[in-house]
Formats: structure tokens, C-alpha cells, sequence
């Protein structure tokens, strides 16, 4: 088992970082991929009620709307009316049931329990198979989303996006990536589970911080400048608020550009250390002969 | 009495097997410290730009925050061991241990495991709420302190209520494992006072999900705010709740058909 993962990054550790980044990209397996996602979509069908309720647990978003429309009652805040924290917060959610990311609690029992050897034995890289059914639960996801996305601009037509080609490119972009970001950021403190019991433990902190930096508890324009100017730079901005911000054309030319790097480079580190993590980790569980 | 003696005994036996698990404990502990902190922070960024939440002062919301973490510690403590189990014991069948056993079922569904490092929670709550208290320089009648702790017994058991019903939902819906978090989906609005919330929100937290009366009515009790009307409303409502809610499981019960065979 070590031998064939060490052989298996070594090869990783010849190719250049976009090679890297194709092996995330669905078209390279696709024969496999398609069974596995198959495989998915039925596991996922077979949870639907389940899944309907953990989208309903990820309506913290509009709790903060309700509060921050009730605060803007008497006037913009930082330049939010009340218009524009619906548009913002209904992109938000959109975007934070999009992204949602669970692999962590697998990972974590299945690392504890030695249930990862099985996956092992697979001649496909574990992350595949916790990627598919990520992926199928955004499939589901999407039926559920379109209908609500559909009923919500019915009943406020007057929020204003920024639609056009380009933004709507670079949000899918920026949709795609914070979901990597969020998923390989929650996969790295997922290994950690190879060498102490709190990995999950880090991995709430973490989460607590995209609630508050990510944009969630408020826009983040709405921090105190030092703070939102550290916030603009850190991961967490880009695992949620990042593509809402491109929508709502607030973001100079300059800014998006900055952003989109600073996205990307996030993107570059994240991946760098799950490669890393992996392939230590890989080892650890080895040696204790699971 | 023999309850009682019983209670003894499973908190003893609670707090041993915890025991070993020290590091848990420690991180844990950590934890509850760290989400009190981030709820605190999460407050003053609306008062950064506002002076008042729906009528509050930042003190006045702070004993919000500490009823919702005070509440939060019940949950996670008593309701979510217990209450919150009996969803995995249908779908196993080892609710057969708990309806075999030569005691009331409900009670031991209800009380038989407490996590003890939960209570931390309990404890900062009560902690936040007193520094509310000071920070407003007042001191409550003991007319309104008995209205605090009727509240807060009415929110206890409007809250022990909600969990019972949502698990013996468990009884026909064996596949919706994750039911009990439907609750935290609604306890977040708990977070803040129920008055900044507008319209429909509001009736749904106040009468259909009754998370005001949780958070928002016992402080309002503490602060003076709350009269006798909607005081006795509230209670009623509880008592009303719990009851309907008791009726509820042991109808529920009787379509259990244990798991297998």
C-alpha cells in the first residue's frame, strides 16, 4: 500500500502545478468518474429527506438578513440599503448551499475506524470518491435551488445584479473555486486526523472563521477598515463571499483582478498542502498497520 | 425518591466514563469559550453601526447571548443524549432496553445520560447574562427575578417539548436521522432579541417555533419589560406544549415496532 502511494506522488511531484490542478478537473477521468458519480447520485437520492434538512441548517445567511434589514430600516449602513442586503444575502445562501462541503466527518471516522483501507485498495485516489459525492449532492442541490432561485426573483424584482458575460464567468469561476477552497481546506484538517483526536475540533474554528470573515455575520465592508482590509486577503473571503461581491458590482476592475489572484494563490497553497499532508499521512496510517 | 436515587447513580456513572477522556473535555471546554467569544464579536459588528437592536442596548442584547449559550448548554447536555438518541435507538432497536426496563420509559429516554462539559456552557451563559446585568447598573425587582426563572421554566420545558416531538417524528420517519437539527436551523434567529425581527419572522419564531420565549422572554422578564399578560401567556403556552408534546410520544410509541424480525 505505501509503495504504490509513494510511487503515486512521486509522479505527482514531477508535474507542473497545472497538471496538478487538471487532476482535480472531472474531464480527466472521465469513465470512472462517471461510475462514481453514478454511485453517487444514488447514495444521495437515497438520503434526499436528509440532505433537504441540512440545507435547512444552513440558513444562518438569512437570519442575518432579517437583522440587518431591521437595522437598515432608517437608512443605508456603509452604503447597503435594505435592497441591497437582500441581494446580497439571497446570493449567499445560493452560494453557501453550493459549496457546501461535509468530507470531513467521513474522513475523519473512516481514518479513526481504518474503514480508509478499503478506499485504499481502490485504484483511484480517495479523494475522487469523496469528490463525486460532493458533487452529486450539488446535482441534488441545484433541482431543489433553481425552482427557490426562480420564486425569489419573482418576488423582488427590483434587485439589482451585475449581470453580464464577464461577471457571470467570474462568478462561476469563483463558485467553482471556493468550493475547492473549501473542500480541500476541509480535507487538509480531515488528514490531521492520521495524527491527533481534535480534528475536528480545528476544523470548527475554521468554520467559525468563514462565518465571521466570510462574509456571513456581514458584508465586509461592514468591519472596521483595518479588519476588512486583512479579511480581503485572507482564505475565508474566498470560500463564500468572494463570488457574491463580483455580482453585486461593487468591486472595482482593480479589485476584482487582485482578487481573482489572491483566489487563485489560496487555490495553489491549499492544493500544494493537501499533496503534502496526503502523502505524510498516508505513511502514519501505515505504520500503525491499519 | 427512587427517581432520584437513579439520577444519582447515572450522572455518576455519566461523569466516569467522561473522565477518561480528559483531552475532550479540555478542548471542549475550549470551545464553548471560543463560540461565546465569536457570538459577542458577531454582536458588536451590528453596533458598530447601530445604537440599538429593536429597542436594545448592547447590554440588554448581551443577555440575550448568554440565555441562547445557557440554553445551548441544556441542549447539548441533557436533550441531545438522551432525547436526541432515541432517534438511532428506533432505528437500531435497542429501544427495546429502554421500554423493558421496570421504569418510566419517558424518564429514562429523558434524563439517563448528562455530558458534563456541556454544562460549561450552561455556566458562561448565566456568566454573560450577570455581566448584562452589571453593565446596566440595575437591579431587578424580586418580582422580576421570579418572572426570569418562570420563563426560564417555561423555556425549558417548551424546548425539552420541541425535541420530544421532533424524535417521536422518528417513530414513522425512521430515514430522517438528522431531524433534531431542523431545531438549530431556527435557534440561530435565538441569537438575537425576537423585536428586530419583522412581520412573518417574527409570528413564525414567536408562535409556530416558539424560539422568543426561549431567549428573548426571559430576558425581557429580567429587565422589567415583560407583563403579567404575556408572562402568563407564555407559560401557558409551555404548559401546553409539554403536555400535547408528552401525549404526542406516547401515542408515537405504540407504532414502534422495534428494528429486525
Amino acid at each position: 500500500m505505501t509503495n504504490v502511494e509513494g510511487r503515486r506522488t512521486n509522479d505527482a511531484g514531477r508535474r507542473t502545478l497545472g497538471a496538478q490542478v487538471l487532476a482535480f478537473s472531472i474531464f480527466r477521468l472521465p469513465g470512472k468518474y462517471a461510475a462514481l458519480l453514478r454511485r453517487a447520485m444514488g447514495l444521495i437520492l437515497e438520503y434526499r429527506a436528509s440532505i433537504v434538512i441540512w440545507m435547512l441548517t444552513g440558513v444562518m445567511p438569512l437570519v442575518m438578513l432579517a437583522v440587518w434589514y431591521a437595522l437598515a430600516e432608517s437608512g443605508p449602513i456603509a452604503g447597503y440599503a435594505q435592497n441591497d442586503f437582500v441581494a446580497y444575502y439571497l446570493m449567499l445562501t445560493l452560494v453557501r448551499q453550493l459549496t457546501n462541503v461535509w468530507v470531513i466527518w467521513e474522513l475523519d471516522y473512516e481514518i479513526r475506524h481504518g474503514d480508509l483501507s478499503v478506499k485504499l485498495l481502490h485504484p483511484i485516489n480517495p479523494i475522487h470518491e469523496y469528490i463525486a459525492t460532493h458533487l452529486a449532492d450539488k446535482v441534488f442541490r441545484l433541482w431543489i435551488l433553481v425552482p427557490l432561485a426562480l420564486l425569489a426573483w419573482w418576488l423582488f424584482p427590483d434587485l439589482h445584479y451585475d449581470v453580464m458575460p464577464l461577471t457571470l464567468t467570474l462568478w462561476l469561476a469563483a463558485l467553482v473555486v471556493a468550493w475547492l477552497l473549501r473542500f480541500l481546506s476541509q480535507y487538509c484538517f480531515g488528514i490531521l486526523a492520521f495524527w491527533i483526536s481534535q480534528a475536528l475540533t480545528l476544523n470548527e474554528m475554521w468554520f467559525a472563521g468563514m462565518l465571521m470573515l466570510g462574509g456571513v455575520v456581514a458584508p465586509l465592508d461592514l468591519f472596521p477598515a483595518p479588519v476588512a482590509q486583512v479579511a480581503n486577503y485572507l482564505p475565508f473571503r474566498f470560500m463564500l463571499s468572494f463570488p457574491v461581491e463580483i455580482l453585486l458590482g461593487r468591486l472595482s476592475a482593480s479589485d476584482v483582478i487582485v482578487g481573482t489572484l489572491t483566489m487563485l494563490a489560496w487555490l495553489a497553497f491549499f492544493l500544494m498542502l493537501y499533496r503534502w499532508l496526503w502523502s505524510k499521512g498516508i505513511r502514519q496510517f501505515g505504520a500503525f498497520g491499519a | 425518591m427512587r427517581y432520584l436515587r437513579l439520577l444519582v447513580i447515572f450522572y455518576k456513572n455519566s461523569l466516569l466514563r467522561e473522565l477518561e477522556y480528559r483531552v475532550n473535555f479540555l478542548a471542549n471546554a475550549f470551545m464553548s469559550v471560543f463560540w461565546l467569544t465569536w457570538g459577542i464579536l458577531g454582536v458588536s459588528v451590528f453596533f458598530l453601526h447601530r445604537n440599538r437592536m429593536g429597542d436594545w442596548t448592547f447590554p440588554e442584547v448581551l443577555m440575550v447571548v448568554g440565555l441562547f449559550t445557557f440554553f445551548e448548554g441544556v441542549i447539548e447536555a441533557l436533550l441531545r443524549p438522551n432525547v436526541g438518541a432515541v432517534i438511532e435507538q428506533i432505528r437500531d432497536g435497542t429501544l427495546d432496553f429502554v421500554l423493558t426496563k421496570p421504569v418510566n420509559a419517558q424518564f429514562i429516554a429523558s434524563l439517563r445520560n448528562l455530558v458534563i462539559w456541556r454544562l460549561v456552557d450552561v455556566i458562561l451563559g448565566m456568566m454573560v447574562i450577570l455581566y448584562g446585568l452589571s453593565q446596566l447598573h440595575v437591579t431587578p425587582t424580586p418580582a422580576q427575578v421570579m418572572f426570569f426563572i418562570a420563563m426560564v421554566i417555561s423555556a425549558l420545558m417548551m424546548v425539552y417539548s420541541i425535541w420530544l416531538i421532533m424524535v417521536s417524528l422518528a417513530f414513522w420517519f425512521v430515514r430522517i436521522d438528522n431531524i433534531t437539527e431542523l431545531f438549530y436551523a431556527f435557534y440561530e434567529a435565538g441569537r438575537y432579541p425576537v423585536t428586530i425581527y419583522r412581520g412573518v419572522v417574527r409570528v413564525l419564531l414567536t408562535f409556530i417555533v416558539p424560539i422568543a420565549f426561549i431567549t428573548t422572554f426571559p430576558a425581557s422578564a429580567l429587565l422589567g419589560r415583560l407583563d403579567m399578560t404575556t408572562a402568563s401567556i407564555g407559560f401557558a403556552f409551555a404548559l401546553g406544549l409539554f403536555i400535547f408534546s408528552n401525549r404526542f410520544w406516547n401515542f408515537a410509541l405504540r407504532y414502534y415496532s422495534s428494528a429486525s424480525s
